[in-house]
């Protein structure tokens, strides 16, 4: 287990000083020059060495680099060029609204996949499977930003029963979470399915089966909780999905999280704030995938090896 | 690969005449010309206006169908593009990786890792936010994105293969690495790459799509769905045709695609 725990670890610090790398050179691969892109074409040269002196771009990229890094590890994400304030105050400020959509949204996704995973495993390649499998396809082919539109036209417009937009009102959540946990619901009762599919061939179903458990029982006691092993990496996996989701999801309901933080950022040219979502998004993603692996290999140990 | 043969014909007789059929549409309309007296008027089934009447009129006076049948073109282009570039990308490294195997493999893994650590959409947003607006530069952001899959794929499959006796064969016959590479494991490879390429394509139109809503990708007055639908929406509540129109044909596309995939994914796993 600690020689696993390592090598995980390892893993993660490699990808991490990758991350940080992309990040960092995420604004010099900026065409032209950054300076004159954040500050527009009128203005002055005094007011570009300013900004270049400020932003440190008139040192060599090495000692660039290593001030970036220095000043990461003291949580310093540099600041706002637009809003004159340190990005990592914006940024706790809105990731709180992005963390409620994404968690809000994989409850959804679930309680709507796991009945859909198992009504489609337990009469596989028949009737229930079929109008499962075809929620699953549509659910999958249909974007956050056509679903968004359209369940505000719906149950906003025509029925008038919830918020169009914003965070502020009580129902707000509820149609940002639905489109977006949808792909993901549609993502998980897939993989769901064929999970319990293959539980439900191995052998010690069938010993249980003929020590004359109940259906029920064996379903249970046995094929679901080994079937939603996998499913837990599944989760880690879509959580990145989600995040990404969420950007454009923030945007269509004007939801005030990182992602509409992020497209405000690109919008205005505000570099810092770019990078710092880029760099927050991304290592929450791969701290999570890794206690995901972690919790997955102390609940099931025969992963380890 | 001799059942899926017979499919792939079929989907691309049906892809063809998709592209005739769009081309057809293509010389005859002119999703630019503005008639004001039109604005935002709904779908006219009599076609007094002829066909491009049919879905309507957007917020300039142009029609919603010349427009959704124009806006196709970048999104198809940009697709194939970058599936085709990512899998040129991806297979090359995935081949070299798994073949060479050692210290190439595991520094190609690391830069895998690394890029699937951004997730999805993230990364491609960021690059086409900074790269500027454009054809082009939506495909190198997607690019950027894509080539991971088919990387994977192609290492995982061809290292199951180089243990197989043909391929000991063919070392032992002396012949040389690139040519087994090409003759004897790529070729193997084919069928579930085609199934990643597949499901690839409609990740790409569905991502030019979300890429062009935000403002990032074609730019107005050129059209594409993306952008009308993030337009189209602000007018919903009076003309509900404008953003309706683009979505179900972003949604049926990609429906469509999917369904290709799924059905290919099918074949391709009973075979084994």
């Amino acid at each position: 287990m600690i020689g696993y725990l390592l090598n995980r670890i390892g893993s993660l610090i490699i990808v991490v000083i990758g991350v940080l790398t992309i990040v960092f050179f995420s604004l010099h691969l900026a065409p032209g020059d950054p300076v004159e892109v954040m500050l527009g074409d009128r203005s002055s040269q005094s007011e570009r060495e300013n900004l270049r002196r400020t932003l440190g771009l008139d040192q060599p990229i090495s000692t660039q680099y290593k001030t970036y890094i220095k000043n990461l590890l003291q949580g310093d994400l540099g600041n706002s060029l637009h809003r004159r304030k340190p990005v990592a105050e914006i940024i706790a400020s809105r990731i709180g609204a992005t963390v409620q959509l994404a968690l809000l949204s994989m409850l959804i996704a679930s309680i709507i996949a796991l009945p859909l995973g198992i009504i489609a495993a337990r009469y596989p390649f028949r009737l229930p499977d079929r109008v499962a499998m075809l929620f699953s396809v549509l659910g999958l082919s249909i974007p956050n930003f056509v679903l968004g539109p359209v369940l505000i036209l719906i149950f906003s417009l025509w029925l008038k029963w919830l918020p169009t937009a914003g965070h502020q009102y009580d129902h707000s959540w509820v149609l940002p979470t639905i489109a977006l946990g949808t792909a993901m619901a549609a993502m998980l009762a897939r993989v769901f399915r064929a999970s319990l599919i293959e539980v439900k061939e191995q052998i010690f179903i069938t010993t249980a089966r003929s020590k004359g458990l109940s259906q029920s029982r064996i379903w249970i006691t046995h094929i679901i909780p080994n079937a939603l092993l996998p499913l837990i990496t599944v989760w880690g996996l879509q959580f990145g999905t989600l995040l990404g989701g969420a950007l454009i999801v923030e945007i269509v309901f004007n939801w005030q999280g990182l992602g509409s933080l992020l497209i405000e950022g690109i919008e205005q040219r505000d570099y810092p704030i770019v990078q710092g979502c880029l760099l927050v998004i991304s290592l929450s993603y791969v701290i999570i995938n890794m206690l995901i692996d972690i919790l997955y290999a102390i609940i099931d140990p025969r992963i380890q090896s | 690969m001799n059942i899926s043969k017979t499919s792939i014909t079929y989907y691309f007789l049906a892809f063809s005449l998709l592209v005739l059929s769009v081309w057809f549409f293509n010389v005859s309309l002119d999703p630019k010309q503005i008639t004001l007296a039109y604005i935002l008027s709904p779908p006219d089934f009599f076609n007094t206006n002829g066909i491009e009447g049919i879905l309507g009129y957007d917020e300039l006076g142009r029609s919603v169908f010349s427009r959704l049948i124009k806006g196709a073109i970048p999104a198809f282009t940009i697709a194939i593009l970058v599936v085709l570039f990512s899998m040129l990308i991806g297979v090359t490294i995935g081949l070299i990786a798994a073949f060479f195997g050692g210290w190439v493999d595991m520094v190609v893994v690391r830069i895998i890792d690394v890029f699937l650590a951004f997730p999805g959409l993230l990364l491609a947003i960021i690059l086409s936010g900074i790269l500027g607006p454009g054809l082009f530069n939506v495909v190198i952001a997607l690019c950027a994105v894509g080539w991971v899959g088919f990387a994977r794929i192609t290492r995982a499959q061809t290292l199951s293969l180089r243990q197989r006796d043909f391929v000991v064969a063919a070392t032992s016959q002396g012949q040389k690495t690139s040519a087994i590479l090409y003759r004897h494991i790529f070729p193997l490879t084919m069928a579930p790459l085609l199934v990643e390429a597949t499901f690839a394509f409609a990740g790409s139109i569905l991502a030019e799509a979300g890429l062009s809503f935000l403002g990032l990708g074609v730019q107005p007055p050129d059209p594409s769905w993306g952008q009308m639908i993030r337009i189209g929406a602000q007018y919903m509540l009076t003309s509900p045709h404008y953003v309706l129109a683009p979505s179900i044909a972003l949604w049926a596309t990609v429906l469509a695609i999917n369904y290709c995939g799924d059905s290919l994914q099918r074949r391709y796993s009973h075979l084994n």
